[in-house]
């Protein structure tokens, strides 16, 4: 006997545990990946390489993660959530603990970057989605809870990864951290499924041809639309800037002067206020005071600002007041970018519409940080460095503003969707508040 | 406080301010370069009698010939003493009480690492020295052998020990096929004109197991998770089969009519 129908999503009960399931498993894969500045100096100083080639290690598993998070998506509706999310989180470990036999920066690239990566892009789709299933009502509370997860991790991850640097060196600790992310198997086992009577509904898709289903699967009609275009455009180069500091504020404090677990709580304390800015946009959408975009667009630029500053804070105080404001900030964008992307492609596309971004925005992933290395091989400080992403992210805000209305001040009606079968699935199931990006 | 490295000119130091009651003051003073520093002593006195106050100094507790100028003010009483060596210089203001202010001349201290670096049997670690502001002449890298200090000689043993001295004032060994024996502590003399100093770094080596310990016991703790969770689920499948079948047709006439109301 299968699972129970169910008529409606049970909103509770063991959602919750699903809950709890997506909020350790976007703790153990954005966490380690926003600490990672700790291990970002240890590879520093044992292959002696120079911080462009070094920063390839966090790009490509930021980027593999964003640019495969359709494979995980498909996977899971050919085989459910369940299984899928296992293998990506054995994966990701996996990486992890083969990363720590290293014996080169490519095999880093390797294990790290592509193995940790594919795991990670397997876990973090369909566990969304699944959540997206449990709730419906309370769905915006549900993946509040489970989105505090990157931020309330890597408050405890950055000082922990030093501690585990100074007891076990680089080595012994990312083999810990590959025991930890393990847990996302654990994660994985708790993401029942779960039929829903929507799912009979679905008819079965018309026969079409290959090519068809791959351009409706990315939906790259999308493409064709100039608000998603530009908003598209406006992410790319939002992402050559937001992942720097993730990257490079660690080695550019210990640049300065500042030790070990100074550098490492600079981190986490943008996590502890990354949580403080997601709560605040998740109010400010729910107000609606004022068009999203704008509020997105104004924020971008702050974000921007404020890295264009950190290279000026030459005092713990300052910097830390400075990081406070960036962690806020950086916070707040990624929810309001992704309620940006619902009003403007609607609510029944938006999973395609994800994913298309996601692609776009994991070659800004790619190419960001190890540009921000090569200016610091350059110039001999992260100065440049800082400055650069704050000059992309400006960028990029000012593109928003040639989003089409956007200076009215009412919103816009999203475009006509196809009365596609899929699209119908897609309806119901991430109606509302689909995740984020791959940036939380 | 730092003397810029002019030649036959008398470098003057802050002057200390003292008074009589006053805890005895100390200052460090780094010397990168040869110099002649004069070094001056304040005494504010409340009394008007500053004639009887008596001036010394000392090097190393060893009174100096009093080659010192002293000028009297009212209620101060200057004291300058010109020096050209290294060393801990005093001087001290004795009426019915003393007090006195130490001036340490030391050259530039390089730091080495509080905490020991971490490496592996079979791996290959860097040690690192810096020297920020001051630029040493040459640096020499000694590792302890017992209680010995034995020069690091990185020509000889080419494939173990490899010295980079890519910028004057960074100096990083690089020590390859590390053992068990090589948990020691090094440490990186610079040498400046005036003299040497060193920094200590410490290298402790484990072995993979190590850490491999606390690895499996996560992984294993992870395994057991795993189980319970898929156990709970059958069990609570169990009992819903149970109840399931105990309710019997309610259940399905309830399945049916929600496939009857979708559209």
């Amino acid at each position: 006997m299968g699972p129970p129908v169910l008529a409606a999503a049970p909103d509770g009960g063991w959602g919750w545990l699903v809950a709890l399931a997506v909020f350790l498993e976007a703790g153990l894969i954005f966490g380690v990946i926003r600490s990672f500045g700790v291990f970002f100096v240890e590879f520093l100083g044992h292959f002696g390489e120079l911080a462009g080639r070094v920063s390839w290690v966090t790009s490509i598993t930021i980027a593999i993660l964003l640019f495969a998070s359709p494979v995980g998506t498909s996977l899971s509706t050919q085989y459910g959530a369940r299984p899928v999310v296992m293998a990506g989180g054995f994966l990701s470990g996996l990486g992890l603990l083969l990363a720590s036999f290293a014996t080169s920066l490519t095999h880093l690239y390797l294990s790290i970057g592509l193995l940790s990566g594919f795991g990670g892009a397997l876990v973090f789709a369909p566990s969304v989605a699944t959540l997206a299933r449990y709730f419906k009502r309370r769905r915006a509370l549900a993946t509040a809870v489970a989105f505090s997860g990157p931020g309330l991790c890597s408050l405890a991850f950055s000082p922990l990864f030093q501690f585990l640097v100074d007891s076990y060196g680089w080595r012994g600790g990312l083999m810990i951290v590959a025991g930890m992310t393990f847990h996302l198997m654990a994660c994985g086992a708790l993401l029942r499924p779960l039929a829903l009577t929507e799912d009979l509904a679905l008819a079965p898709a018309p026969q079409r041809s290959w090519l068809a289903k791959l351009s409706s699967l990315f939906g790259l009609a999308l493409l064709s639309s100039w608000p998603f275009l530009t908003f598209a455009v406006s992410g790319l180069l939002m992402n050559l800037g937001y992942l720097v500091p993730f990257a490079h504020l660690v080695p550019h404090a210990r640049e300065m002067g500042f030790d070990e677990y100074q550098a490492a709580c600079l981190m986490s304390m943008t996590g502890a206020t990354d949580l403080c800015g997601r709560l605040v946009a998740g109010w400010l959408d729910a107000r609606r005071a004022f068009r999203l975009l704008h509020t997105l667009t104004l924020w971008t630029l702050l974000t921007g600002i404020t890295l264009l500053l950190v290279p000026f804070g030459h005092t713990y105080p300052t910097l830390m007041a400075i990081d406070l404001c960036y962690g806020f900030l950086a916070g707040a964008v990624v929810p309001l970018k992704f309620s940006c992307l619902v009003e403007i492609v609607g609510t029944g596309r938006i999973l395609e519409a994800t994913g298309l971004v996601h692609l776009l925005e994991s070659f800004g992933a790619l190419a960001g940080p190890p540009l921000s290395g090569f200016l610091r091989d350059v110039t001999g400080s992260y100065t440049v460095s800082f400055i650069a992403s704050g000059t992309f992210l400006i960028v990029g805000g000012l593109v928003l503003f040639t989003v089409p209305n956007f200076c009215s001040c009412s919103t816009t009606s999203p475009p006509k969707q196809s009365g596609d079968p899929e699209d119908a699935g897609n309806l119901t199931r991430h109606n509302g508040d689909h995740p984020c990006d791959g940036k939380t | 406080m730092l003397f810029q490295p002019v030649e036959n000119v008398y470098l003057q130091s802050e002057p200390f301010w003292l008074w009589f009651s006053s805890a005895p003051v100390e200052e460090n003073v780094i010397l990168y370069s040869p110099a002649n520093i004069a070094l001056s002593c304040n005494l504010t006195s409340p009394s008007t009698d500053s004639a009887t106050v008596n001036v010394t100094w000392k090097k190393d507790n060893e009174t100096l010939r009093s080659s010192s100028v002293t000028f009297n003010e009212t209620k101060h009483v200057w004291s300058t003493q010109y020096i050209n060596q290294m060393g801990n210089y005093t001087c001290v203001f004795k009426r019915d009480q003393e007090v006195k202010a130490t001036f340490h001349l030391q050259v530039p201290q390089i730091e080495g690492k509080e905490h020991h670096v971490v490496s592996y049997v079979g791996d290959s670690v860097v040690l690192v020295c810096k020297s920020i502001k001051y630029i040493p002449i040459s640096w020499i890298w000694y590792m302890s052998n017992g209680s010995d200090q034995v020069a690091v000689n990185d020509s000889l043993m080419p494939d173990k020990y490899t010295v980079d001295e890519k910028y004057a004032n960074i100096t990083k060994l690089k020590i390859l096929k590390i053992s068990e024996e090589d948990d020691r502590s090094y440490w990186c003399q610079a040498v400046f004109k005036l003299g040497e100093s060193k920094g200590k770094v410490s290298l402790k080596v484990l072995t993979y197991m190590t850490p491999l310990k606390p690895f499996l016991a996560i992984a294993a703790e992870v395994i057991i998770l795993v189980a319970i969770i898929f156990l709970y689920e059958m069990y609570s499948k169990k009992k819903q089969m149970h109840a399931g079948t105990l309710q019997g047709e309610g259940s399905n006439v309830l399945k049916q009519n929600a496939l009857i109301m979708a559209p």
